[in-house]
């Protein structure tokens, strides 16, 4: 029987099929690579600065 | 010790705490305080960011939480300039506005236009899904007036995107939802949904079949948006950008101290989520730290009162850390909901997180693994 992946097992593979299914093609426009200090997370989404975080990334 | 964000990323200006309406899911309280900042105080948190060591190389200052364009126009001439001179060539300042939109003039827009303000308006869709949740305090109708305003941003090409509540009754119309803002020339939209949060203590999604529901919808408005790719939605970009990063996502903003500055109108701060700003807390006499105009932001790190909520706070994360699977897509979750859903800022899932961070992490891992198959098999 198949393990039933948790969800961060389930993003980690699906970060790896999507760098895979990028790999063979010209590279598609792309948000920057965040510095260290500043991963794309959840970082307050529920309010206004939507714009502003999403240049962040 | 607490882990401090290095820089402030967000500042919140609170000009004012009063709103023209009365929306029936809000959480804010003091809506009828007719108590406005002066155009001093604003400049007064940039400098004293600043002075503490704490602007990075950008920072988006949002005026909000209370409907801002309630106070007079003269108070924006003078505040947003004064908050822009702020910037240099390492230091880039964004600065926008969440409104409701119904007092929004052509003055307005001069103004915005000539300081490179953007907008979030408060948009909940077509008018029988809006009017039923955001009306005047006489209990009329809003819709007309916030479409005029938008027509008015779009005239003057100010950018803005929407805010979007949702309620229980809204997950029923993903196809009229998305068809209004797509006809209606946005571009770029959030679906926050009805929190039980502040003096809003319930919430229209704790229904049993809401979580089905709202994943229904939110699929739904995934394909849409996929079919032409006409309206960028808030969630799926942030999922998208998600699935770009390979690190650790770290503390979510609103649980690290000093990552969001919050000013009330009288020149008080807080950190973390805005909402607190306005909250009560017993046991720790309040969310708010000090005074912009007499007490150093960077200060809080040596204050007891704050340590002790700062501690709270990150044995909240630590606790999700160790306990949620969905740790990864979060980094902590948003210590306002859980005060108000839990009672403490030390605990854990709550009902917002199972919908905004659980459900919707599930169906968009889904949705994504669905579309590489059909992409792989074509």
């Amino acid at each position: 029987m198949t393990r039933v992946l948790t969800p961060a097992e389930r993003l980690a593979r699906l970060r790896e099929q999507v760098r895979s299914a990028d790999r063979p093609t010209a590279p598609a426009p792309r948000q920057a690579t965040p510095k260290a200090d500043e991963p794309p997370a959840r970082s307050f989404s529920d309010w206004t600065q939507w714009g502003q975080f999403r240049q962040i990334q | 010790m607490p882990t401090y964000a290095r820089h402030t990323r967000l500042l919140i200006l609170q000009s004012t705490t009063f709103c023209n309406l009365d929306c029936k899911y809000c959480y804010l309280p003091n809506r009828d305080s007719r108590k406005v900042m002066v155009p001093a105080t604003a400049a007064a948190a940039v400098r004293n960011l600043r002075e503490s060591g704490l602007l990075g190389d950008r920072l988006a200052v949002v005026w909000h939480a209370g409907e801002p364009l309630t106070v007079p126009l003269g108070f924006y001439q003078q505040a947003i300039p004064s908050v822009a001179e702020f910037a240099t060539e390492q230091l880039t300042i964004r600065q926008s506005i969440q409104t409701n939109g119904t007092l929004l003039t052509p003055a307005h827009c001069e103004l915005f236009r000539q300081h490179d303000v953007s907008i979030g308006l408060s948009l909940d869709g077509p008018a029988f899904l809006h009017d039923a949740q955001r009306v005047t305090r006489s209990g009329k109708t809003t819709h007309a007036a916030v479409m005029r305003g938008l027509g008015l941003l779009q005239e003057y090409g100010i950018e803005f995107n929407v805010i979007a509540v949702l309620t229980d009754a809204s997950l029923d119309y993903p196809d009229e939802m998305y068809a209004f803002f797509r006809d209606a020339g946005v571009r770029r939209i959030g679906f926050n949904i009805d929190e039980a949060e502040g003096i809003n203590r319930t919430s229209s999604f704790r229904h049993p079949d809401g979580i089905d529901r709202y994943r229904r919808f939110m699929r739904r408005m995934f394909d849409l948006c996929r079919q032409d790719d006409r309206l960028s939605v808030r969630e799926f970009d942030e999922f998208a950008g998600l699935l770009q990063f390979d690190g650790d996502i770290g503390v979510n903003t609103q649980a690290q101290p000093l990552a969001i500055i919050n000013v009330a109108a009288d020149g008080d701060f807080s950190t973390f989520s805005p909402e607190l700003l306005e909250t009560p807390h017993v046991s720790n006499g309040g969310f708010r730290l000090g005074n912009v105009h007499t007490d150093r932001i960077g200060g809080v790190r040596r204050d007891l009162r704050a340590l002790a909520l700062f501690r709270d706070v990150e044995d909240g994360v630590e606790a999700c850390r160790r306990e949620c699977p969905y740790f990864a897509m979060c980094g902590g979750g948003a210590p306002s909901n859980k005060l108000t859903e839990n009672g403490r800022l030390d605990s854990t899932e709550t009902t917002y997180c199972r919908y905004t961070v659980q459900t919707l992490a599930d169906l968009l891992m889904e949705a994504h693994e669905e579309h590489l198959a059909t992409a792989g098999a074509s």
